[in-house]
């Protein structure tokens, strides 16, 4: 008697245990299914965020954004020195043999940090990798358009015309493809380090 | 970590990359010839008539156009994704197109709303400015949205990660 009990008792123990399992998987499948949504909400709020952030900065401080396109125009500047070329900077914008070019706030390398950022923040890690990866990626983009920027330039001594086709045409490529690899450096370097891809 | 999976994922993300390049250069070059022409043509004729139903008086309608486009990286993407069959990339292809062409109305349309000072949303105010702004963001960002919600986050990881 006391046998079947027990025989009974651990059946029930089974099934319960079955019974919270199953529930317990239900609750990760509908964490992961939600995931992606949350990841959409958060990102679009901070892109929206740094959005208002950006135009309120336009609107009542704009000298801040010509010092960030005449300190960018430096910079470019002297990278093309160290490269053997002879460019001149003067304010906002940078002339080389002949062919020159104006630094606006479009030229800062602003979108790519921003659309960055935003992806960072919004991606499910902890606050420390989130703060590693814009304090990493922020120069690590800039880097990337001072380069955009000598490229151009460089294009546009020798083709005006193709200059501009890239800069207008290959401009949204490069920062989609600038911002992915600033995304997947980060993860593998920062998030997921020494994890395996898949 | 190991050196074999160290180099692996390098080795994807710039395989990726060279696709992308591949696939989305000679698309842009088609663009430049006379692809950009035609699909505004469209474009204009669909936003001038809902903008004349709804009657709305909008100004510099084709400059607002030209600014939200955002398909070729988006085809490119869809193009080389590995482990799609053909009917379903296409599929996926015509819903992420039909999705951006909407977007790509009704962001222009609204952002002429709002550089021809149409009442409260025009462009005088810092929010105005700010809602104009996102929609220009959002606009390179939702290629990489579409890819990532038609596609699936296992596809990406095992392209790119």
């Amino acid at each position: 008697m006391k046998k079947k009990k027990s025989v009974k008792s651990s059946g029930k123990i089974k099934k319960t245990k079955s019974k919270i399992r199953k529930t317990q998987l239900k609750i990760e499948k509908a964490k992961s299914d939600k995931a992606p949504i949350k990841f959409l909400v958060t990102f679009l709020s901070g892109l929206f965020g740094v959005s208002i952030l950006y135009c309120f900065v336009k609107g009542y401080s704009p000298i801040l954004l010509d010092k960030a396109s005449s300190f960018t125009a430096s910079v470019a500047t002297l990278f093309l020195n160290l490269f053997g070329m002879a460019a001149k900077c003067h304010a906002q914008s940078v002339s080389l043999d002949g062919y020159s070019f104006r630094i606006i706030d479009q030229c800062l390398g602003a979108y790519e940090i921003f659309i960055f950022s935003a992806g960072v923040i919004a991606y499910p890690t902890d606050h420390r990798k989130k703060l590693w990866g814009i304090a990493l990626g922020i120069p690590f983009l800039y880097l990337i358009n001072i380069i955009r920027l000598m490229v151009l330039g460089v294009v546009g001594t020798w083709s005006p015309k193709t200059s501009e086709f890239m800069h207008l045409y290959l401009w949204q490529i490069i920062i989609f493809l600038t911002v992915i690899l600033a995304c997947v450096l980060w993860i593998k370097v920062v998030v997921q380090p020494g994890k395996k891809g898949y | 970590m190991d050196k074999s999976s160290g180099s692996a994922w390098q080795k994807r993300l710039l395989i990726f990359i060279a696709k992308f390049l591949v696939v989305s250069l000679p698309l842009f070059a088609l663009w430049k010839v006379g692809g950009h022409f035609y699909i505004l043509s469209v474009l204009f004729v669909v936003a001038n008539f809902f903008v004349r139903i709804l009657g709305l008086r909008v100004s510099d309608l084709t400059v607002c156009l030209d600014i939200f486009t955002s398909l070729i990286p988006f085809i490119s993407l869809m193009v080389i994704t590995k482990g799609l069959k053909f009917k379903k990339r296409l599929s996926k292809i015509a819903i992420g197109l039909s999705i951006l062409f909407l977007w790509h109305l009704v962001a222009s349309v609204a952002l002429c709303l709002m550089m021809s000072g149409y009442g409260a949303i025009s462009l005088k105010t810092v929010l105005s400015d700010a809602f104009a702004f996102f929609f220009y963001i959002l606009n390179l960002t939702l290629p990489f949205l579409l890819w990532f919600f038609l596609v699936g986050k296992n596809r990406i990881k095992a392209a790119i990660l």
